[in-house]
């Protein structure tokens, strides 16, 4: 199994459409807002607000974990 | 858990992305842990939409409709990948159609989850899907 990726190669057996693409996801925007926002949400996800705010980056991934997950 | 990505908007608040099957979930979760918080939450799903692109010069003549979004290179894996969100009404106008196939082909090629349906709710933990490899993690 472990050949079989090592000999891969991706872009030879990616299908010409999947090349280059551009799309609409449906996805679910919750808008923050207020003077605690950027403490608030330090504090529930895994991503560093005051650093990522200071940053010049427009975006950026982190995962908010649930109470039975933090138990 | 929730994996979501974070947009600065230009008014100084802070847009999270998330699955729409659990917007309203998380959106409870949120408003669970608000306590005195000085913070307003609201579901804005009807208000933006958000964009992934890849690829090259194809892609040149779509990009000048979408000017206005701001992109930003996704992190989770060493793609191409970037990411944005925009006003609703500026998407309408650019891309009639949605279709996000390609774009789940593609994460499945380079194994990134997303969405619930592959990270179980209440169950999953970062380390178990690679987040910390896909920079969800605190630096």
């Amino acid at each position: 199994m472990l050949s079989f990726y090592l000999q891969r190669k991706p872009f030879s057996t990616i299908p010409a459409q999947l090349k280059s693409g551009l799309y609409q996801l449906q996805r679910g925007v919750i808008r923050v807002s207020g003077q605690d926002t950027v403490k608030y949400l330090n504090g529930l996800c895994t991503a560093n607000l005051p650093n990522w705010m200071e940053s010049e980056s427009l975006g950026r991934f982190a995962a908010f974990l649930n109470a039975q997950v933090r138990r | 858990m929730y994996d979501v990505f974070l947009h600065k908007n230009t008014d100084g608040s802070i847009l999270i992305e998330c699955d729409h099957r659990v917007t309203e979930d998380f959106l409870m979760h949120l408003r669970q842990y608000k306590l005195r918080s000085n913070i307003q939450l609201e579901n804005h799903s009807d208000q933006w939409r958000v964009l992934t692109r890849w690829g090259g010069p194809a892609l040149s003549e779509a990009m000048d409709l979408l000017e206005g979004a701001s992109w930003f290179v996704d992190p989770r894996c060493d793609w191409q990948m970037q990411r944005a969100i925009t006003h609703r009404a500026l998407v309408d106008v650019a891309m009639p159609e949605a279709n996000s196939n390609s774009y789940s082909i593609w994460r499945m090629i380079k194994g990134v989850p997303e969405g619930p349906s592959e990270m179980q709710r209440a169950k999953a933990i970062p380390m178990e899907f690679n987040l910390d490899f896909a920079h969800a993690s605190k630096h």
